[in-house]
């Protein structure tokens, strides 16, 4: 898909602090913890991983993360996250999911401050881009950025599909937690 | 597209509020496939086209064209203009159709990504991309307009076309307005927008943006010098607003979790929000040419909602499909009557709890039937049973029953103006002037309506007509013997009455029933009301407007909704704001129709033509060869208030005039003869109504080219130059071969006599008897050569020519003979040329020749007589010596002259006869041995 693509190419600019030839200031993920919640009748499903990549453009208030799914950990059961790989995510043809986009409120992000803002941009599960406005806390420290938001995804909108059977124990609607810490790289 | 039964949708919400605006769906199929529908546009002719994962559709409501079938490609963004659309696709592609064919104008990259909004113009078209801007084609080129130009934001999210060219832009900050591709102003939030991040964006009839946001609900922005955006009271709860739409004074909206959601804000009191369709996601939503607002959800069905009827069945727990009476006042109020009690509402339905039970106890024996609203504010009910009462501004209530005058306790219509109150009863008439009780009227029987006109006194009624009482106390009727329900006023003021059966009556003309064959007058009729200068009859099996003015009837059902209803009479109302209100077996209906809710029948469009199978458009006519002359003609009307019910009529002028009825959408000619035609079509909804008038397109069938007018003239010339050509060739052929076999025959003639000449016998015999004696070897060797000779002659006379070669081996043997005679006094000579022997000449010619020179000349005494024959490739030449006789013999004068005829028949050159020195000299052209 062409907006993956795009990104993944993006991704490495960003974190290398190098975008055509310029020096920009960008800071790289160095803390992150994202993690999801299934809540359904029968069950609930909910797993995390602090092995995402990402970086957030001070200036322009662009950023871009990447979760790698097959590093989702603290599932019920290891079967659990075998179905979450295989029947769910696809992860061996779809390995991460990315959000990228940028910050639409205009916020200083080099002056200490707490704020709430929207992250508008692309998310990408599964392969399936879904615009989305996210809203979050923004809070910038002298060390660097630190995003937290909470959101909602209705996993109809990449394209899995859940077999009647197990709709007692799969959610159609994914709560997820991410708690992101950008620092200077260095 | 088959389209599905009137899809009313109800939705019974857990709040107790429950109105729906008139929606109809419509299926949209391409044969057994469900079409996605992801985005729609309406072209000018009324269709609408949707963008679909198979492709781009256009439908009428009955027929889906597919005009552009991908190949995997994505439609990103569709725009109409005129009658073409253009679309974008996910692979940056930019595509303009016409409804005849589609190309692909550019396609460019920075136009790819998925998130892309399109408008267009004459010349130009305006792309909106998530990254680079606006972009503005013209020509195939791309121009970028972006925050360099001064474009708030490179992510844009809406664009809209204001009346006057210039483009909206909505973008994730702020909204922009482009003239001519340049940035003119920018509404954000510093600019007093509510929000930067403008989702959504629409332009109203009015020029106003409507914008709709993430946070902030939907504003209002005038694009004017110093104008301020106004954000709609409580729309900020609707969340992030993904489509907005306004119409008249009807918002919509349509965000991600609640489906389309209408705000009334034409209402000084605010604004009310219903969510009534319980839809979840809107893809699209589309404002149409009629104001009513078609949304796409993803799936195969379009969604079209009429917010002009508003049907509300239920509000805050009571049931408005049992009201009994109805009437509206000054202030912005609705009154109604069920069996339970009398209610008072404003003019509008929201969350807000509106209703207001009057306090007074409503017996369910004797129910209230009618209800007037008086000009101080009092409200008249009459029961059916129980008399009537006053509910006056201050609660207080008074009661008139046939106790107090009266004239029956049973009132079926109550009317309160400045200049008193007439109650309608089962006797006649009572008018409440002031304190007073006036009975008027009671001849007239069960009355059912009446209405002071001026000093007059109006009554419809059961059986004796319209009963009318003159100021001056005559009493006379009209239309005696029939039964009115149900009188109006059009809006020149002229009373109006209908009754079952009766069609439009003008009480002052009641000789007069208008559209006394259309629904509802072939049913029960309920009640007639007045709707912009229109009269509207309502009855249960269907609504027809009249107007006066135009004298135009209109079948209204299907536009109104209000098919298959029940209600009490007159239970009809008109609001301080112009609107009709109507109880019925569907709740209480608001009805606040445009001016094309009254269309008689839809304008017909022509679409395409196919001639022998090939699409080509009807633009400026159809010209055909005679050979590619298989017709088949598209049309179509848009009639979404009913499509299945649209009927067309056509006929082909110059092809057999009848006037043909169908419900197809095509009509095909499968051989016209050449000829000049003219197709007219018309639409027809539900009745006659010849006088509409017609679509028309030219037809010509050329001639082939032999039937051309001036080729047929130029050829039948020909013709008979050639036919006269030929009689006289063949008639000079005749005559000479006429001339040619009497020739032939004289010729033949003189060979024989010639041959048979006594002289030549007579001499043959002679020199035969003195062989007898003297030489009998030698006499028969002269027999045989006489046989000889003989035989030839037989032999050669009938054939036109013979060779030299022959003819002088027939000289030989003739000259032999004359030998016998002459001995040696005559001798022959003759030289000729190989060449010379395989040519040919008329047989016997020499041997005519030699004959002549010795019969006209001394041969005998002196030298020998030679004739010389020089035979050359062109001409055979006879020569002998002139030497005449003293008695010209006898001649038959045939001889040379018949040659000459015979010869020229042949060949163009003479034959030479004459003297020369002292020869004679006949000179006779050779000819081919083979003609």
């Amino acid at each position: 898909m062409a907006p993956m693509r795009s990104l993944l190419l993006v991704i490495p600019l960003l974190v290398h602090g190098i975008a055509f030839g310029q020096s920009r200031d960008i800071v790289r993920l160095a803390r992150s913890t994202v993690s999801f919640v299934s809540e359904a009748p029968l069950e609930v499903i909910k797993a995390s991983t602090d092995r995402s990549k990402g970086a957030l453009d001070r200036d322009e208030r662009s950023f871009a993360i990447q979760v790698p799914m097959v590093e989702m950990q603290g599932f019920n059961a290891p079967l659990q996250r075998e179905h979450f790989n295989e029947n769910y995510m696809v992860s061996a043809q779809w390995p991460y999911a990315t959000f990228s986009g940028r910050i639409i409120e205009a916020v200083d992000l080099r002056v200490a401050g707490t704020h709430q803002v929207r992250a508008k941009g692309s998310l990408v599960i599964r392969g399936q881009a879904q615009e989305r406005v996210i809203p979050c806390t923004i809070e910038v420290t002298a060390s660097g950025v630190r995003v937290r938001a909470t959101f909602e995804v209705p996993v109809a909108d990449h394209g899995i599909r859940i077999p009647r059977v197990v709709q007692q124990k799969v959610a159609a609607t994914v709560k997820v937690d991410i708690d992101l810490t950008f620092e200077p790289q260095g | 597209m088959r389209q599905t039964a009137l899809a009313l949708l109800l939705l019974i919400s857990g709040s107790g509020l429950a109105q729906y605006p008139l929606v109809r769906s419509f299926e949209v199929r391409d044969g057994q496939r469900r079409p996605r529908i992801t985005a729609l546009a309406q072209d000018q002719r009324g269709l609408i086209w949707a963008a679909a994962e198979i492709g781009v559709l256009r439908t009428d409501g009955e027929v889906v064209d597919v005009m552009w079938r991908t190949q995997g490609e994505r439609i990103t963004a569709l725009a109409a203009h005129g009658n073409e659309v253009v679309f974008v696709t996910d692979q940056g592609r930019l595509v303009r159709c016409d409804g005849l064919a589609c190309d692909t104008l550019l396609q460019d990259s920075l136009i790819a990504s998925s998130q892309v909004s399109i408008v267009a113009a004459d010349d130009a078209r305006v792309i909106g991309t998530y990254g680079h801007g606006v972009l503005m084609e013209r020509n195939g080129a791309l121009r970028v307009i972006d925050t360099r130009a001064g474009l708030p934001d490179d992510h844009v999210n809406g664009l809209a076309a204001l009346p006057d060219g210039r483009i909206a832009v909505a973008t994730d900050q702020g909204l922009a307005l482009l003239e001519d591709g340049v940035v003119r102003v920018v509404m954000d939030e510093p600019a007093g927008a509510p929000d930067n991040l403008v989702l959504s964006i629409d332009v109203a009839e009015d020029g106003a943006i409507w914008a709709g946001t993430h946070r902030a609900g939907v504003f209002r922005w005038k694009p004017e010098a110093n104008a301020r955006p106004q954000t709609l009271a409580s729309s900020w709860s609707l969340g992030p607003v993904d489509n907005v739409r306004a119409t008249g004074t009807m918002i919509w909206a349509s965000t991600r979790d609640a489906g389309p959601v209408v705000i009334d804000q034409s209402l000084e009191n605010g604004t009310y929000r219903q969510d009534w369709t319980g839809r979840a996601e809107v893809l699209d939503l589309l404002r149409d040419s009629d104001g009513a607002i078609w949304w796409c959800d993803g799936s195969d069905m379009l969604q079209r909602a009429d917010p002009a009827f508003l049907f509300v069945p239920e509000h805050e727990g009571l049931d408005l499909r049992n009201i009994t009476a109805l009437c509206s006042d000054a202030r912005q109020s609705i009154w109604f009557a069920t069996a339970e009690g009398i209610y008072r509402h404003v003019t509008w339905f929201s969350e807000e709890r509106t209703v207001t039970r009057v306090p007074v106890d409503i017996d369910p024996r004797t129910p209230v039937v009618s209800l007037a609203a008086g000009p101080d504010g009092t409200i008249w009910a009459g029961t059916f049973g129980a008399g009537a009462f006053a509910i006056a501004p201050d609660g207080r209530i008074t009661s008139y029953t046939s106790k107090d005058g009266l004239s029956n306790d049973n009132v079926l219509s109550i009317r309160s103006t400045s200049t008193g109150v007439v109650l309608a009863t089962l006797a006649g008439v009572t008018r409440i002037v002031g304190q007073e009780l006036k009975q008027a009227g009671a001849e007239a029987g069960f009355v059912f309506d009446a209405v002071m006109d001026g000093e007059r006194l109006l009554m419809a009624t059961d059986g004796k007509g319209i009963v009318i009482a003159e100021a001056n106390g005559d009493v006379h009727a009209e239309r005696a013997q029939e039964t009115f329900y149900s009188l109006a006023f059009d809006a020149e003021g002229r009373p109006w009455s209908v009754g079952p059966g009766t069609g439009f009556c003008p009480v002052n003309d009641s000789a007069r029933g208008i559209g006394a064959e259309l629904a509802p007058f072939d049913g029960e009729v309920f009640s007639l009301g007045q709707l912009r200068g229109r009269l509207v009859a309502f009855g249960s099996t269907g609504v027809t407007a009249y107007d006066p003015a135009s004298g135009t009837l209109s079948d209204v059902t299907s536009a109104f909704g209000l098919r298959d209803i029940a209600a009490e009479l007159n239970a009809i109302a008109t609001d301080h704001a112009g609107a009709l209100w109507l109880a019925c077996s569907k709740g209480l209906v608001r009805m606040r129709p445009r001016d094309s809710h009254f269309k008689p029948r839809p304008v017909v469009a022509l679409l395409d033509a196919r001639i022998n199978g090939a699409v080509q458009g009807v633009a400026g006519g159809i010209v055909t060869p005679y050979d590619r002359n298989a017709l088949l003609l598209r049309f179509t009307a848009p009639y979404w208030a009913d499509p299945a019910a649209l009927r067309f009529q056509y006929r082909l002028k110059g092809y057999g005039d009848r006037i043909e009825e169908t419900r197809d959408r095509q009509v095909s000619f499968a051989a016209l003869p050449p000829g000049d035609y003219l197709f007219q079509v018309r639409a027809v909804v539900s009745h006659g109504g010849a006088d509409a008038p017609w679509t028309e397109i030219q037809v010509t069938v050329m001639p082939p080219w032999w039937r051309i007018p001036w080729v047929m003239i130029l050829l039948g010339v020909v013709l008979i130059g050639m036919v006269a050509m030929a009689l006289r060739a063949r008639d000079r052929r005749a005559r000479y071969r006429d001339r040619m076999e009497q020739e032939k025959v004289r010729f033949q003639l003189d060979a024989l006599r010639s041959q048979v000449d006594p002289h030549f016998l007579f001499n043959s015999f002679n020199a035969l008897v003195e062989l007898i004696e003297s030489e009998p070897a030698k006499a028969v060797e002269h027999v045989e050569q006489l046989s000889t000779f003989f035989r030839n002659i037989v032999q050669v006379r009938d054939r036109e020519r013979i060779s030299v070669k022959e003819e002088l081996h027939l000289l030989d043997t003739y000259f032999a003979l004359e030998q016998r005679r002459f001995g040696s006094a005559i001798a022959l000579r003759v030289e000729a040329d190989a060449a010379a022997l395989e040519r040919a000449m008329v047989p016997l010619t020499l041997q005519m020749l030699v004959e002549n020179a010795l019969k006209h000349n001394v041969v005998t005494g002196g030298a020998p007589f030679v004739i010389e024959v020089r035979a050359s490739a062109e001409a055979i030449e006879v020569r002998n010596p002139v030497r005449p006789r003293a008695t010209p013999p006898r001649s038959t004068g045939f001889g040379l002259e018949s040659i000459v005829k015979r010869y020229a028949a042949l060949t163009e050159r003479p034959i030479q006869a004459g003297k020369e020195g002292a020869d004679f000299v006949v000179r006779i052209p050779l000819i081919e041995l083979i003609a």
